[in-house]
């Protein structure tokens, strides 16, 4: 322990006092440092003025609004990652590709049907409430949502979290208009139009993938 | 304080809810959240400046945290890994938006989009207002290393022990205590240049 007659130890330590962060030996001596010593004084006020001024400035926390939105994000996301690292086995780029391919393929189907009377896709809830992963918020663009806010229509738009707990309506005829077929690695979309079959997109491997 | 808050056996510990989460009970993350939302966010503001930037890294901080849960070893407690996390984002956030940038921005529109004004529990610098005395201070902090600065704010806005910083940033006590010193050091000369406002650090 230093010898409180002359102990004057690095300056650090005056922080650390400020801080209430020194073992009681170090807090003793520091204590005789600012009896004898008006600078270490002065450095040790300035400090806690610095203080008082960073508490004056603290930052407001956000709204109930802003944190909710902020959970929901971040459950949503783990849900996600929780799902994907589950689906290791293939890339999720791979999934999502076939996903997108089979969505276009019954998308085409329904349109190429001679009018049909109208049939809605829908989602059953599972007795497990995992949700598979289609599609990222960043893999779907909607360019058009018709009759989108209208009073004339029940159709309604689902942008939440899963699990939904009632069928869902995905798309029905006409409304899905397929633009292109993107290759992605290892995988190409084929489109295959069959004679007796429904029109479908089938992966085709990639020959100048190994 | 009530005695009831503090040891309340209905209060689960951050290990239980922990393992509640681990097990799918996403009402432990909620819990998780509502816990350590406030001083996670106050991290992220310091070190960013902007509160949507700040709420982004809250985000990208919980989500990482909670996705590599196998390399939380308790060393450390939770909140002292997250907000280790949390703070590693808003600097990545702010390497990649570029601090400087939206501080000059920031100064332009004089805090536009702030969630409200800081409260003021007492105010040390008479005649200099709150919201340039956040600026010199935002602009203060943006000089210091992302080291010093992380180490500055995890103590001063989180209230971490000097213990639990060094465990957080995996450094020594001394080098906890070196990187506060300098770091007040820079902020109070910053400050003073200030003194036409009429503070005197």
């Amino acid at each position: 322990m230093p010898n409180e007659n002359d102990y004057k130890g690095p300056r650090e330590k005056l922080a650390a006092y400020v801080d209430g962060e020194l073992e009681p030996g170090d807090h003793t001596a520091v204590e005789y440092w600012l009896v004898r010593d008006p600078e270490a004084r002065a450095d040790v006020e300035a400090q806690r003025h610095l203080a008082r001024a960073w508490q004056a400035t603290r930052p407001n926390e956000p709204d109930a609004g802003a944190w909710k939105a902020a959970l929901g994000s971040i459950d949503a996301r783990l849900r996600l990652a929780g799902t994907a690292y589950r689906q290791r086995r293939f890339p999720l780029r791979w999934i999502v590709g076939v996903a997108a391919a089979v969505l276009a393929a019954i998308a085409l189907f329904v349109a190429n049907r001679p009018t049909p009377p109208s049939r809605e896709i829908t989602v059953e809830p599972g007795d497990h409430e995992t949700p598979f992963v289609l599609a990222s918020a960043n893999d779907i663009e909607i360019t058009n949502f018709a009759d989108a806010g209208s009073d004339e229509t029940d159709e309604i738009l689902l942008v939440g979290l899963a699990p939904v707990h009632e069928p869902m309506r995905l798309a029905g005829e006409g409304e899905i208009q397929l633009d292109e077929m993107t290759p992605e690695r290892g995988m190409n979309p084929r489109f295959r139009d069959d004679p007796g079959m429904p029109p479908m997109i089938v992966p085709e491997a990639d020959p100048k993938q190994p | 304080m009530s005695a009831v808050s503090e040891v309340s056996p209905l209060t689960p510990s951050d290990e239980q809810l922990l393992d509640r989460f681990a097990s799918g009970d996403r009402g432990a993350l909620e819990e998780l959240f509502r816990r350590y939302r406030g001083p996670a966010y106050r991290v992220a503001q310091r070190l960013l400046g902007q509160e949507a930037d700040a709420l982004d890294a809250v985000q990208e901080g919980f989500v990482k945290a909670l996705t590599h849960l196998d390399t939380f070893k308790g060393r450390s407690s939770f909140k002292t890994w997250l907000l280790r996390v949390v703070s590693n984002a808003a600097l990545d956030l702010g390497r990649q938006r570029g601090r400087r940038e939206m501080l000059s921005l920031n100064g332009a529109v004089s805090g536009d989009g702030d969630f409200g004004h800081p409260s003021r529990p007492e105010n040390p610098t008479a005649g200099l207002e709150q919201e340039d005395l956040r600026r010199i201070l935002d602009g203060a902090l943006a000089d210091l290393s992302d080291a010093q600065r992380q180490t500055f704010v995890l103590h001063a806005e989180a209230g971490l022990s000097y213990r639990e910083v060094a465990d957080a940033l995996d450094i020594s006590i001394g080098t906890v205590m070196s990187r506060l010193y300098y770091a007040r050091q820079r902020l109070r000369a910053r400050l003073s240049e200030q003194s036409s406002l009429g503070v005197d650090f």
